[in-house]
């Protein structure tokens, strides 16, 4: 019995260590980037609601815990519907935009075409192009003297004699939206070709037995099986969108009067201009806490549909 | 415990074992860092930043620098320029990290922001050696307080009306003195959509404060009484109302409808490409001119911007300028870095820091503006007239908004913030009146005056 116990024991205990070790590797391993998170995102988001509560003296360095009267002065701002109005303008009509080209452009380089791949290429350059690049060739594009766009506006009626659509506050609006779709659709596109791909044809071919149409073959067959695809582009477009500030900053300004104004902007004026970080902060996390309610709203109410 | 062999000097014995060798490694980086200070013990290292991002200006301040370091041994300089949009953020981090820059080359907010948080030095003696007198004295007025003067005047940045000269001529127009005749004249030179009399830019960000703040100084407005130092702007309500009026009407009649985004790119190239007949400006447009169109350059020429009534010229314009300022750090970084700033302050090395970008920088001392290095510029000879206006009628009577009483950070938040901006172009929409716009603008003046503590 001794005999037989000791391999036995033996065996459990380098097993032990074994598994001990590995554990040490895969902290290890893991480490680096816990570290990194944590220092990098945690740390901040935790800082970013304390300071929420404080008010921030940049000239004097002095904090003052105030509570919650950042919020309660967030939400008494003359400023707070007009950016939420535009916040939700920017949103919607940016996601609808990236969400139908997308998927269009998809469908398009889905087809076994002559030439498919090097359209692919081409449509994913706004993905790829810097920003600031991007944003320099609307502007140049919109401008109201020498700008393409605008002449063609001005020559169609659109718009009087050397106007620019940036210089009125719905053609802003409408200008920065069409330039954040043109430049966030290649995404979209990107994710629903892979899940295009992944559909089996078969079930392409039961549709057409059962005398299905190209329209119906999409609504049925297409659309279905995109819906993994979709949930997950709109938490991921959704977020990014909302906190999207480069594009808008760098071709508008928020302006005219504000009309282009939006979240992001609004807590980069506040923290950058008028140096109100703990306003600002305030700001921030009233945005992350929306867009984190509104994430676990929409991932459980889609569960919830799944399940039924 | 270590090995040496020739010529590789130290290298690891083979039988160390990985743990052991690890332990080396630390050790000699530790004694390697731990001999670099003993080095450098003499090295004084002096962090220089500039605001001016433009090549031909930041080459030659560093050229400077590294010239002057020349005859200061066991002194050296880091270099850096930081653009104008940033600069706040900079500021504020670096004064987290107890690290001002010991030389800094940039705008009246800045040395006021600074001088609030009580992060530079006053630099009276430097002016004291070069002589008080060959400054400007209104350089001096707007970064002086408490007696002290906190930054050293390098050059202007100057505000006028450009005037094409031909179609002032053709049209038999005189130089307006007052506002009806500016407008008049914008009116005559009208020949839309292919001419406008007038540029009336409004980009919320920087560039609108710069039009309403030429209009309303010219009114006899001021944020704040030059004498008493108290909160002036609502009881200039009447000449607050009447500039905004003015400028929209201005707007209206005679520029560009797109004007109201333009930034400072978009009104210069109307102006030097024939939209625009007039433009309020800082004088760029000369450089422009030679890039873009040399013809310009014969027909342009320049005006202070009048005040409302002929008979009484604007008491001032809104103007500004580029200062050094020295950050305080430790008696011996201080003291080499106002050592740096008097050989800097030569006459022919603050006329080249001009002319690396003439007619937009005038110099802000006489000894500059009178030296042969500045003088005998082909484009300061070329506009020696307008230049000569410049320098004795312009620069002689200006503020920067918020500092008409001397420095206060004020100036830096009316930058940094768009409040100005959004009444405007909300005036000019039509949104609102010219009195709401004035009243948001005087509200948000209070409320940006109260975040400072006054």
């Amino acid at each position: 019995l001794a005999r037989s116990y000791r391999p036995a024991q033996a065996a459990r205990a380098t097993g032990r260590r074994a598994a001990a070790s590995r554990a040490v590797i895969g902290i290890a391993l893991a480490a680096p980037s816990i570290a990194i998170l944590v220092g990098l995102v945690a740390y901040p988001v935790v800082d970013a609601i304390r300071l929420s509560f404080n008010d921030v003296d940049m000239l004097t360095d002095s904090e003052r815990f105030v509570g919650l009267a950042n919020y309660a002065a967030a939400f008494h701002d003359p400023g707070f519907w007009p950016i939420l109005a535009n916040t939700a303008i920017w949103s919607a009509g940016s996601l609808v935009g990236q969400f139908a080209l997308g998927l269009l452009a998809a469908i398009i380089i889905d087809q076994r075409l002559p030439g498919v791949a090097f359209v692919r290429s081409i449509l994913l350059l706004p993905y790829v192009v810097p920003v600031i690049a991007l944003a320099l060739f609307w502007r140049w594009m919109l401008d109201g003297t020498y700008g393409i766009i605008s002449h063609l506006l001005q020559h169609l009626g659109l718009l009087a004699a050397n106007q620019s659509p940036l210089a009125l506050p719905s053609g802003a609006m409408a200008s920065v939206i069409v330039a954040n779709v043109w430049r966030s659709f290649p995404f979209v596109m990107i994710v629903y070709w892979a899940a295009l791909q992944d559909i089996p044809q078969e079930q392409y071919e039961a549709a057409k037995v059962d005398g299905a149409h190209a329209l119906q073959q999409f609504w049925y067959v297409t659309l279905p099986n995109l819906r993994n695809a979709t949930v997950t582009l709109i938490v991921l477009r959704v977020v990014w969108t909302v906190t999207y500030f480069d594009l808008i900053w760098l071709v508008t300004h928020g302006g005219p009067g504000g009309a282009t104004k939006h979240w992001p902007i609004w807590i980069y004026e506040e923290a950058m201009g008028s140096l109100r970080f703990g306003y600002a902060a305030a700001l921030a996390v009233l945005m992350g806490a929306f867009l984190m309610a509104a994430a676990i709203v929409y991932v459980r109410g889609t569960q919830y549909k799944d399940a039924r | 415990m270590l090995e040496f062999d020739e010529g590789n000097g130290a290298r690891f014995p083979r039988r160390l074992p990985p743990l052991n060798r690890l332990a080396a490694c630390v050790a000699l980086a530790a004694g390697l860092l731990g001999s670099a200070p003993a080095a450098r013990a003499e090295e004084l290292e002096l962090s220089v930043w500039s605001n001016l991002t433009t090549a031909a200006q930041a080459d030659v301040i560093q050229r400077q620098v590294n010239a002057c370091l020349k005859e200061m041994p066991g002194v050296s300089a880091k270099f850096e320029t930081v653009p104008f949009g940033s600069m706040y953020t900079r500021l504020i981090t670096s004064m987290k990290k107890g690290d001002v820059p010991n030389v800094m080359n940039t705008l009246e907010g800045a040395v006021a922001y600074l001088q609030a948080k009580g992060a530079v030095v006053p630099v009276d003696d430097v002016i004291d050696q070069l002589g008080r007198g060959d400054f400007l004295a209104s350089y001096l007025a707007a970064v002086s307080k408490s007696g002290k003067v906190w930054g050293l005047p390098d050059w202007a940045l100057h505000q006028e009306v450009w005037y094409r000269k031909d179609l002032f001529q053709a049209a038999g127009l005189a130089v307006p003195k007052s506002w009806d005749e500016l407008l008049a004249a914008a009116n005559k030179l009208n020949k839309k959509p292919d001419q406008y009399g007038f540029a009336v830019p409004m980009d919320r960000a920087l560039v609108a404060p710069q039009t309403y703040f030429q209009i309303f100084y010219s009114a006899g407005g001021t944020i704040f009484d030059p004498k008493t130092g108290e909160y002036a702007f609502g009881d200039k309500r009447a000449e607050a109302v009447a500039a905004m009026k003015f400028m929209l009407a201005l707007y209206k009649e005679a520029s560009p409808p797109a004007s109201i985004e333009w930034s400072w790119s978009g009104y210069r190239e109307a102006f030097v490409k024939g939209q625009v007949a007039m433009t309020n400006e800082w004088g760029a447009v000369v450089g422009i001119a030679q890039e873009q169109n040399p013809k310009m350059l014969d027909q342009m020429g320049v005006f202070a911007f009048p005040g409302p009534s002929a008979d009484k010229p604007a008491p001032a314009a809104l103007n500004g300028g580029y200062y050094y300022l020295v950050g305080k750090s430790t008696d011996a970084k201080v003291a080499a870095s106002k050592k740096l700033l008097l050989c800097m302050y030569k006459p022919e090395r603050v006329a080249e820091r001009a002319i690396s970008r003439p007619i937009f920088a005038v110099p802000a001392t006489h000894s500059a503006f009178e030296s042969a290095a500045y003088q005998s510029n082909d484009i300061v000879k070329r506009f020696k007239p307008e230049i000569d206006y410049i320098f004795n009628n312009v620069m002689s009577h200006w503020y920067r908004y918020g500092m008409e009483a001397g420095l206060n950070p004020l100036a830096g938040q009316i930058e940094a913030t768009t409040f100005i901006g959004d009444a405007m172009q909300n005036a000019a929409l039509g949104k609102i009146t010219a009195e709401q716009a004035v009243d948001q603008i005087d509200q948000q003046l209070r409320f940006q005056i109260s975040l400072l503590g006054g």
